[in-house]
């Protein structure tokens, strides 16, 4: 009885303990303190700021941690800033003014060039002659080769460097939902350079239009999702077609392919959420150009009841199926739709949809019928090796990833050789740029848009080999 | 506005693909009305009993990473005994030490469970969905209207005859009387004589069993298995059925599963989704919630 009792007391305090510890790791001052200062103290006059997690003096400035002298009474901390100014390199010391880094925030209007003051700009997450960026993707729950989004960006860095200096990608995951996104992204915008969105239009309009990562001025670039919610971010870059910009190649991609003029009309299958709108304004505009019947079937964003669209895709017999939202619940859809018997040509815009995950899941779950065309930033997977020329890939997000790594170096490779890379003359030569891809299509953002996709591949299922393989374009 | 009615479109389709669907719901509702009856808790880790068991049939059905290629019969076999165990650990790990603890604390129990086991399914399985066969391929009826599979047809016998098993099971043997006495007054049963322990662990292993038989029947029906799916899938409208149905009542379960399937199907072709969006989930709750009005036992629940 007394042993027990002492157990009892033992783990009361152990609990007691782990609650205190895990409760002062999520106050976001402690945490943020901890991460932005390495763990030690800051010096006086200088503080974290509880939003963005990055250190800043008393009149609000923000200072990179990795320049402030720490621990006064060593003063050893290198330092592992480069340096601030043009001409100065790393800094070598234990540096203590604040660094010039961000001053004001340019504010130049969306599209225009950003020019940062000279000599000024934010550093952050370049240190210890490495750049660091951000992925965020989901790792869990969303059914893609987690593992691939590491290795991918890995591949690429591993043969690549910007200005001589390594790149580190670090993967966040998102969890597949825009809540987890954010989470990833005020995580990441404290120690990398800038943030790339790996899938999920709620996941990269969450993230890229989030408060600490427009306040960091944090640069983002994603694949094109949806352009509700990101016209007039100053940090935001889609590197290619938005699904706006997909409806007209879609409806060109059908007329190509053969599946355009359908007596039972097309089945327009799209979350009815309001990031989708304008995939469904477009594609709608598209059809009626083309004078070929539709009929709209709102889906709930997290999928709903596979079964009951089905069956009415079925009643109706719609010969092609433009399908728009959860690839999981797409798979379902195309298992209850009934192939061989009914089975539609299902077709889109990219991305989500052109994952080889979901090829394989659609080509079983259809005992091999499945039927897909869907348009694609990037070519299918059997064209790798002309993309990707000796370089050893597992699968197509590796692939993807890689490309999207390539496109970014461009990115980089954009700055005036006679300006330092901060997130601001990265961002102001972006904005002005144009890229020649190469897994992924020449984005063109030119001064006049951030939606600077100008083409896409045509991806068609190949169920023999449960792939998506390149079927046309790219083209416009 | 003037809609127009066809009567296999609007009510047959429905119908049929709700009693399958909601057949689904009764299978893992069956094994919650089982631990509420035994034990008086909802258990949240029931939907993980089915994932766990629906993938070690994948690992061995397929001879992933180091393990031998088996049959597939074989394989579920080893499926159904992987949702008992899991049943068994989470009496013995987690019920037993909690058993005198308030109830809410049992639940909350589960709830750990079921993300502790997500948790290290996405660790041995990876994070991807992963196709599966059916337990049963091919197709009984496929027109225009209507598409049943032999897989959709098996779901619904099994349902039926564990649904009746079990409300026998607990009618006509000492041992449902004993767990159902348990649940009721556990110092009591063990002053007669019987031993709490051992009727806690055959009431787990016997949800753990039925959770096992849900989650392999419905990845077979959808042909995907990834972790967390049957929680993420069918937990919450199998606690609806089960509730719906009567949360003490086994048969309750079948009828309260094929209710809510019907309900919902009917629901969701019938409300344009412009007009009301996820028409089928809001159909099933109004209806929950008039059911548990007029009786708040549910269709056929009763006190024991």
């Amino acid at each position: 009885m007394r042993k027990q009792g002492r157990i009892r007391r033992v783990v009361i305090v152990l609990a007691a303990g782990s609650m205190v510890l895990t409760a002062c790791g999520l106050k976001p001052e402690v945490k943020n303190s901890l991460r932005a200062s390495g763990g030690r103290a800051l010096p006086p006059g200088l503080s974290v700021d509880p939003n963005t997690g990055q250190v800043v003096d008393e009149q609000g400035n923000v200072v990179d941690p990795g320049t402030v002298g720490v621990d006064p009474g060593t003063g050893t901390d290198p330092g592992t800033g480069p340096g601030t100014g043009p001409g100065t390199g790393p800094s070598a010391g234990p540096g203590t003014g604040p660094n010039p880094s961000t001053g004001p925030n340019p504010t130049a209007s969306p599209t225009g060039p950003v020019v940062p003051p000279a000599g000024q700009g934010n550093t952050t997450g370049i240190r210890g002659g490495k750049i660091h960026l951000a992925l965020h993707g989901p790792l869990t729950g969303a059914g893609v080769p987690q593992e691939s989004f590491r290795s991918g960006a890995n591949i690429y860095w591993e043969k690549n460097k910007i200005r001589g200096m390594d790149v580190v990608a670090t993967v966040f995951d998102d969890e597949y939902n825009p809540s987890g996104a954010i989470k990833a992204c005020r995580r990441a915008a404290p120690d990398n350079f800038l943030i790339v969105g790996g899938a999920g239009t709620d996941q990269i309009q969450a993230c890229a239009k989030d408060q600490v990562v427009q306040r960091g001025g944090v640069p983002y670039v994603s694949a094109g999702v949806t352009e509700n919610g990101l016209h007039g971010l100053n940090n935001y870059f889609a590197a290619s077609m938005t699904y706006r910009q997909q409806g007209p190649t879609v409806v060109k991609m059908a007329r190509e392919k053969g599946f355009l003029q359908a007596s039972k009309g097309w089945g327009l299958v799209i979350s009815s959420t309001p990031n989708f709108k304008d995939a469904k304004e477009s594609i709608e505009a598209a059809l009626k150009a083309a004078n070929v019947p539709y009929k709209y079937y709102p889906v709930p964003k997290t999928g709903g009841d596979a079964t009951t669209v089905a069956n009415q895709l079925r009643a109706e017999g719609h010969e092609t199926v433009y399908f728009l939202g959860q690839p999981l619940f797409f798979t379902e859809i195309v298992q209850r739709v009934g192939c061989p018997q009914y089975c539609p040509t299902f077709t889109g815009p990219g991305i989500a949809m052109g994952v080889n995950t979901v090829a394989n899941l659609a080509c079983a779950n259809s005992a091999g019928f499945f039927k897909g065309f869907y348009l694609s930033p990037y070519p299918g997977w059997d064209d790798r090796a002309k993309y990707a020329p000796g370089v050893q890939l597992d699968d197509d997000i590796e692939f993807t990833i890689y490309g999207v790594m390539q496109s970014l170096h461009q990115m980089f490779n954009s700055i005036p050789a006679d300006q330092p890379i901060t997130r601001e003359s990265f961002i102001a030569a972006v904005a002005r740029g144009s890229y020649p891809g190469g897994i992924f299509n020449p984005a063109v953002f030119a001064g006049k848009t951030r939606f600077g996709g100008t083409k896409a591949y045509y991806l068609q299922a190949k169920c023999d080999i449960r792939r998506w393989v390149t079927a046309g374009g790219p083209t416009a | 506005m003037i809609l127009a009615f066809d009567v296999g479109e609007n009510l047959l389709t429905p119908l049929v693909t709700g009693i399958i669907q909601g057949s689904v719901y009764g299978l893992l509702g069956l094994g919650l009305v089982l631990l509420y009856k035994g034990n008086r808790i909802f258990n949240f880790a029931q939907g993980e009993f089915g994932t766990v068991a629906a993938l070690v049939v994948y690992a061995f059905a397929s001879g992933s990473k180091f393990l031998p290629k088996m049959p597939y019969a074989v394989a579920v076999l080893l499926g159904v005994l992987a949702g008992i165990l899991m049943g068994l650990l989470t009496e013995r790990l987690v019920v037993r030490p909690l058993f005198r603890q308030p109830k809410v604390t049992l639940v909350v129990a589960t709830a750990g469970v079921a993300l502790l086991s997500i948790a290290v399914e996405g660790f041995f399985a990876g994070a991807a969905p992963t196709p599966v066969r059916a337990t049963l391929e091919g197709e009984a009826i496929n027109t225009r209207l209507l598409r049943v599979t032999k897989q959709d047809m098996l779901v619904v016998a099994v349902l039926l005859v564990l649904a009746v098993a079990s409300a026998l099971f607990f009618k006509f043997t000492q041992t449902g009387t004993a767990i159902l006495a348990v649940s009721q007054e556990p110092t009591a049963t063990s002053l007669v004589g019987i031993s709490v322990n051992r009727i806690s662990s055959l009431t787990w292993g016997m949800a753990g069993f039925l959770g096992g038989v849900a989650g392999i029947l419905l990845t077979g029906t959808n042909r995907v298995v990834l972790p967390g799916v049957l929680t993420g899938l069918a937990l919450i409208p199998a606690f609806t059925a089960a509730v719906f149905g009567g949360i003490t009542s086994l048969p309750g379960a079948f009828v309260g599963g094929v209710v809510i399937g019907i309900i919902q199907q009917i629901g969701g072709t019938n409300i344009p989704a412009d007009i009301i969006p996820s028409a089928n989930a809001v159909v099933v709750f109004l209806v929950l919630l008039g059911v548990l009005l007029v009786k708040p036992t549910g269709l056929l629940g009763k006190e024991v």
